[in-house]
Parts: structure tokens; sequence; C-alpha cells
């Protein structure tokens, strides 16, 4: 096991350095606006004030250079006055905002966080009961009702049910109702409602095209392995449909499920970019958007950092868990 | 089994032999090979691999359902030009004279989807987006196509340091949310550039990995067959092998794969026009239709909703389609 988590780690190493690298590359030989001028919006700053903020965020300098001081900064270990010393990891200071990229992405996380704990609530309640039912009662209305509906989900874009639903519970039902019942339909917070009312659209949204593929997966695998000769033997020995199902078919049948989730929980980490936009949700989806936009690199750069950790960190945990969910698999394979 | 006789030199047939001796396909009679009819099929004429799944795809409602939807959509997006301006007026100009009169009306036999907040038909600007979405999704999904079969045949067939060398890169672009490297992308251009080309581009040249994958495996599995080892031994160079042998038994999981993926290039397409880094007007696309009316959510859903809903059954159709094609190849392929 010690042998695979270090393999996978250094398999990381390549994945690491191609993406920083690649966006270095982009964001150096791409013609665009002058991130300095970004900061000062319509106004000319003066020349010896730009040149000054040209000169402290290094855009002077050729490209790997600056990939050379980003690599130093994120080194948690460095050399302060001739000593070795952890000092944590650096992603540099915010070009639009003046602020400590670290500190940014420290308050935005933990709303990126408990907006995807939701989401994969509702993806594992309704996905897979949604699948399971499905499954169990192969041809039914409610088969038919929910291979129907996941099909209509994963072909939604997903901003546009956002939209819908902001319509349909933060307007239509404010006027429907005279205002007295609604939902919030934006930020995170608000003084007429508790906190976690905030979470309901924006986690419905965002969980919204996975709980489909969720559901999807699971039915498939469940009627896949109900085919299996184990399977007929657990009936044959006189187990209930409810034992067999719970007992035998389902240990195989989430495997498949469970990774699903798993690399889906990961790629939430990197942030929800069109429902936080939707719903001006703060979190680091949103604001790598606005950063991206902004052209505040040191933002973009810090947050793709952070993203390419935790999704390498979770994609890591999931295929941990698999060890615990089917001894079958063996680590250490060719892995290809 | 006629084996030797089908890989010959100057034979037009794919072979298929190992394909129906393991019963994943079930095919016609073949002509000049001594393999028993199956019995389902004894009415049918010959058909290839390929005819045989047109003949089920034919069968499978849904699937018919959607392939007709599409073509009305592709009808409707190339013959635009000849109707849609003379029945609605044209939807990509602002008629200064008409645009505060016609502005935000209702559903009306005049305007079935009603007018914008510039007096232009929504139905017609509706039809005129459909442009942009079938352009970008299949051209987006060809090139990725084109790529990702190339890189994967290289990597499948010869492995070694080539095959590392591409899965290492297909696992930087897989690693990283898809949608995030757009945006990146495209964020990093002027916004005099934005536009159709870009955005094709960037979701062309994203999306290849899945395909390099796809078809690595499936050559994988396809070369370590009799009839690749007779044609290797019989003096077929690499590239004969690869294109007649190997490709042709090979290539059903990237044409599911591709069905599928135009709905969700469609989709990405209207992602970043909403977000602003896609098709910018005057130009007309569905995700733009619904950037640039968000505003009037409150007052006028429909400006939203029509465009969403386009969306909606265009990349519903592409992914039941899809569905269709994957059962008519009966390929095995993860949900």
């Amino acid at each position: 096991m010690l042998q695979y988590i270090t393999k996978r780690i250094i398999q990381f190493i390549p994945v690491f350095f191609g993406v920083t690298l690649a966006l270095f590359l982009i964001s150096n030989f791409m013609p665009g606006a002058d991130p300095i001028q970004m900061r000062f919006g319509e106004r000319t700053p003066p020349p010896e004030v730009k040149a000054q903020l040209i000169q402290q965020f290094g855009l002077d300098q050729p490209w790997y250079v600056q990939y050379g001081k980003y690599l130093v900064a994120l080194s948690p270990v460095k050399t302060v006055d001739g000593a070795v010393k952890w000092t944590g990891p650096d992603l540099g200071t915010s070009i639009y905002t003046g602020r400590p990229v670290m500190t940014i992405f420290l308050e935005t996380y933990p709303y990126t966080i408990r907006l995807a704990l939701v989401a994969i609530m509702i993806e594992i309640i309704v996905g897979i009961g949604a699948g399971v039912i499905s499954a169990v009662k192969q041809y039914s209305f409610a088969d038919v009702f929910v291979t129907l509906s996941t099909s209509i989900l994963v072909s939604l874009p997903v901003f546009w049910l956002g939209l819908m639903l902001q319509y349909v519970f933060g307007i239509w039902l404010k006027n429907a109702t005279g205002g007295a019942f609604y939902l919030p339909i934006s930020g995170a917070s608000s003084v007429a409602f508790p906190d976690w009312v905030h979470l309901i659209l924006p986690g419905i949204t965002l969980a919204s095209v996975s709980t489909a593929y969720a559901a999807r997966i699971m039915r498939s695998q469940l009627l896949e392995v109900n085919n299996q000769d184990y399977i007929r033997t657990a009936h044959a020995k006189g187990l209930s449909d409810n034992g067999v199902l719970w007992h035998h078919a389902m240990k195989n049948a989430l495997i498949p499920v469970v990774t699903f989730i798993g690399l889906d929980l990961g790629a939430m980490f990197a942030g929800a970019v069109l429902t936080e936009t939707v719903f001006n949700w703060p979190g680091v989806g949103f604001t790598l958007a606005r950063s991206i936009f902004q052209r505040d690199f040191p933002v973009v750069f810090g947050g793709v950092t952070v993203m390419l950790f935790a999704v390498m960190i979770i994609n890591l945990l999931v295929d941990i868990s698999y060890a615990f969910l089917d001894p079958r698999i063996r680590f250490g394979g060719s892995g290809e | 089994m006629g084996l030797v006789n089908r890989m010959g030199m100057g034979d037009k047939r794919t072979p298929e032999s190992k394909i129906v001796e393991e019963g994943v396909h079930d095919f016609g009679g073949q002509p000049g090979g001594n393999t028993p009819l199956l019995e389902e099929h004894v009415d049918h004429e010959n058909r290839t691999l390929w005819g045989d799944a047109w003949y089920r795809l034919r069968r499978n409602k849904l699937a018919v359902l959607a392939l007709g939807w599409i073509l009305i959509v592709v009808l409707a997006a190339i013959t635009a030009d000849l109707w849609v301006p003379q029945s609605f007026g044209d939807p990509r100009v602002i008629n200064s004279q008409t645009a505060a009169a016609q502005r935000l009306l209702p559903v009306s036999s005049q305007h079935p989807f009603g007018t914008d907040d510039f007096g232009r038909d929504i139905l017609g600007r509706v039809i005129y987006g459909s442009r942009v979405s079938l352009t970008v999704g299949i051209v987006a999904v060809a090139i990725s196509v084109i790529i990702g079969v190339f890189l994967g045949a290289i990597s499948g067939y010869y492995g070694g340091w080539t095959d590392t060398l591409v899965m290492r890169i297909t696992d930087i672009f897989l690693a990283f949310p898809y949608i995030l490297f757009a945006i990146l992308i495209l964020a990093v251009l002027p916004p005099e550039v934005r536009g159709i080309t870009p955005v094709i581009l960037a979701i062309g040249l994203l999306g290849w990995p899945t395909f390099a994958r796809l078809f690595r495996g499936s050559v994988l599995s396809v070369k370590e067959n009799d009839y690749v080892d007779a044609g290797r031994a019989l003096g077929a160079s690499d590239s004969r092998l690869m294109f007649r042998h190997i490709a042709p038994n090979a290539i059903a999981p990237v044409v599911v794969y591709a069905t599928m993926s135009v709905g969700g290039a469609i989709l990405t397409e209207a992602a970043l026009s909403f977000l602003g880094l896609g098709i910018q007007p005057p130009k007309i696309s569905w995700g733009q239709m619904i950037e640039s009316s968000r505003g009037y959510l409150v007052t006028a859903p429909l400006l939203v909703l029509w465009p969403g809903l386009a969306i909606l059954t265009t990349v519903l159709a592409f992914t039941l389609l899809g569905d269709g094609v994957r059962d008519a190849l009966d390929v095995k392929m993860k949900d």
C-alpha cells in the first residue's frame, strides 16, 4: 500500500509541472490587457507607481524566472538568513487587491467545501437511492421515470438550471405567496434567512448532473451484478431479496459509484465556477473566475496550485478506499 | 473459418471472425465464408457491421426520435436565411425604428417565442443560435477525435515510451477540470479576438485525451487477435494493419463517445458564452442569449427559458442518439 501511495505521488509530479508550466506559458505569450492596468480600472496610474508595481510583482522578468520564483515561494521549507526553516508555502500576493493569495483561498475554501458537501450528500442519497429503485424494479414506472429524468439532467446546462431554480423558488414563489415564502437566490448569507437556507438552491444545482450520473451508474452496476452466479447462489440458499441486495449485490455494485462520487468530490473542490457564478457564491470557483477576468495572475496560479493538490489528494483517497471496498484489488500491479 | 481468405490482400471486407466467435456482434450471412447464419438475421440481406448497427438503430424509437430532432435543427440552421427574416423580421439586427414598440412582446402568432429587449424575434434568434451550437459541437468533436484517435493509435499500437508519454499527457489533461482549463485559455485572449474559432479550438484541443484513452484501449485489445497476426505474417505493413485490420474493429467506442460528446461540446460552448468568454454579441449563440437576458429573469423569464430549452432538447437528442448508437454497436461503456 505504501509503495502504491509513493508511486501515485511520484506520478503527480509531471502532472503538477505540466499544468503549472502550461499556465505560465499561456499567460506570458498570449496578448491581453495589462494586469497592473486592471487594478486601476479606467484611471491611468502614474508611471513611477506602475513601474514600481511591475517590479514588485516581477512582471518585467522572463517567464522562467517568474516560474522559478513561484516554485521557490511554494516550497514550504526555505532558507531564511542562512538557516533552513519551515515557513509554509507562499502563494504570492494578489495584484488586484494586494492581499496574500493564501489568505484569499483560506477565506473562500470553506464556502466551496460547504457547497460541495451538500451536493455530495444529495448525490449519495438521491443518486444511489434512485439507482437502486430503478434497478430493483427494472422496467417499472419508477425505472422509466429515473432513466428519462437522468437523461434530461445530464443534458441540462447547469447555469440555466440554476437560473430556472432562481426564477421558480426565488421570484415566482415569492410573488405567488405574496412574499411569505421563497428561497434566497444570491450569496451565502443574509439577514432574512439562516445561512443553511442559502445552500439549498446552489446545492441542488451543483448536484444535479452528478446525481443523474450516480443514479445511472448505480442502476447499470446493480443490473450487471444481479446476473452473476454468486447472486443466484445467495438466492438459492434462501436469502430474502433484501438480504441479497444489501449483503451481496450492493457491496460489489457500489464500487464504481463510490469511485465516481469520489472523483466528483475532487472536481468540486476545484470549485464550481458556473454554479458559484450564477448564485454569487463566494467560493474558490467564483474567486478564480473573477481573478481570471481581472488578470490577477498570482491569484490564478495560487488557486490552480491549491486545486491541483486538492484534486490529487481526493483522487488518492478514492483509490485507497478501493482497497477497503474490494479486497480483490491488489495494488502495485502495472496500473494500466 | 475462411480466415486467411478474408485477410488476404485486396480483400475489402473488414475482419469480423473474432467478434462473431465471441458473440459480441451478431452479423448477417457472410459471403464466401462458411460461418453459419445466425437465425434472427436469416431474412435480412448481407450486411456489414455498420449496416447491421444502422438496422438496429432504426428500430430504436428514442434514437430515431433524437435523430429526427437533430435533423430538424440542422435543417432550420441551414435554411434560416431563406425564411426566418421574412417570417419574423431579421433577428440578427436591431431595427431602431421598431425596437421600442416591439420590445419584450409576449408570445403571439407573430412572435411564437415573443421578442427580446431589443425587439428582436426570439424564435428567430434561437434558430440562428443553432448555427453556432451545431458548428461548435461538430467541429470541436471532430478535432478531438482526429487528435485522440491518432495519438491513441500510436500509443496502443507501438506501446513503449510513446505510450508512456501520450498517457502521461492525457493524465495532465484529465487531472484538471476541463471547463477551468477552457476558461483560462479563453480568458487570456483579448475580448476582440473572442468568438467561435477560439471556442472551437479550446473545446477541441481539450477534449482529445478521452478519445485517445478509449481508442488506445480498444487498439490494445484488438491487436491481440489472430487475424492481426495473420495479416502481419502475410507481410502487411504497419499502416495496413492499423487501417485495414485494427482500426475498423476498434473504432466503435470512439463513434459512440463522439456522438455523446457533441452534446457535451454544445453545453461547454453555452457555458463559456454564458461566462462572457465565448460568442460575443451581435453574433448569436444560445449561451450568449442566456447571458445577455439574465438581467430580465424577474421581468421577462421567457428570454432565459427559450434558449435554455433549445440547448436542453438538442443536447438530449445527442445523448439519446449516443445511447442508441452504443446499443446498436453493442459497445460496452461505463455510463
